[in-house]
């Protein structure tokens, strides 16, 4: 991968990072902040990137990093850190003011900034479970149970059926000849 | 084996599944939690970028970004810190 290469990676995974920050910070000022330093840091680091490695996961882990070292900071200020991403995620823009969507993201800011983090990486971004546990620094199984706990979180909040009926899994399960 | 076939109530589900690990959902659910995530998710790729940002991003386009990240080999005396 030439350094060319890298920076059209870097190009192409702003929209996701940003994404991802804002998840993270809850806020846009923040997380522009946030891909700002990513940016900068790993074009300053871009002889650490290991090619044929996952450039989007590298960058991923970079924006996590320098977003928990600046939290840390923080929250030794702010008391109630979660409690107020909660309220900045759920005053973002509103997109469409879709009824079904504003109610899920009120849920998704309810979740612990582990669940959700994890949820986002595998769920929307579309990591898998192997890359989102790098990405977050921990294992595997840690991140497999943080996904199934928020997505069970999410279905009891919003009311979704069929949750701990885990009939239909079990007869998937069966047909895929894992049970 | 018996626990996940009663009846279920909202609170006891929840207390429940905060103790599993392994909790699930159903992949109906699973696939409408995932259309959820990614239709927010998308919203927030396309907040409009601002000047700042747009700014640094034309510099890693024409190449030349890495002159200003460029913390590896500072001047002289002059480090970053």
């Amino acid at each position: 991968m030439t350094e060319l290469e890298i920076r059209e990676g870097i190009l192409c995974a702003v929209p996701s990072l940003r994404a991802f920050a804002i998840s993270l910070t809850g806020s846009l000022d923040q997380a522009d902040d946030l891909v700002q330093e990513t940016i900068l840091r790993a074009l300053s680091n871009l002889d650490r990137f290991q090619p044929g490695t996952n450039l989007q996961a590298w960058l991923f882990t970079i924006l996590r990093n320098q977003f928990h070292t600046a939290y840390r900071k923080r929250r030794r200020e702010v008391e109630d850190a979660d409690g107020l991403f909660a309220a900045r995620l759920s005053t973002l823009p509103e997109q469409g003011g879709r009824l079904d969507l504003e109610d899920f993201r009120a849920a998704l800011a309810q979740l612990s900034p582990e669940q959700r983090e994890a949820l986002i990486l595998v769920g929307a971004e579309g990591f898998s479970y192997e890359e989102a546990a790098e990405i977050c620094n921990t294992k595997l199984g840690t991140i497999k149970s943080r996904v199934g706990r928020a997505r069970a979180r999410l279905a009891e909040r919003l009311g979704y059926e069929g949750v701990g009926d885990i009939g239909p899994d079990r007869v998937v399960q069966a047909a895929l000849g894992r049970a | 084996m018996d626990e996940i076939t009663k009846p279920r109530r909202a609170g006891t589900a929840l207390r429940r599944r905060g103790r599993n690990p392994d909790a699930m959902v159903t992949p109906t659910v699973q696939a409408k939690i995932g259309e959820a995530l990614r239709d927010l998710y998308d919203g927030m790729k396309a907040e409009p970028i601002p000047d700042r940002l747009s700014a640094l991003l034309r510099q890693l386009e024409q190449g030349d970004a890495s002159a200003q990240a460029g913390h590896e080999t500072p001047p002289e005396g002059r480090g970053p810190e």
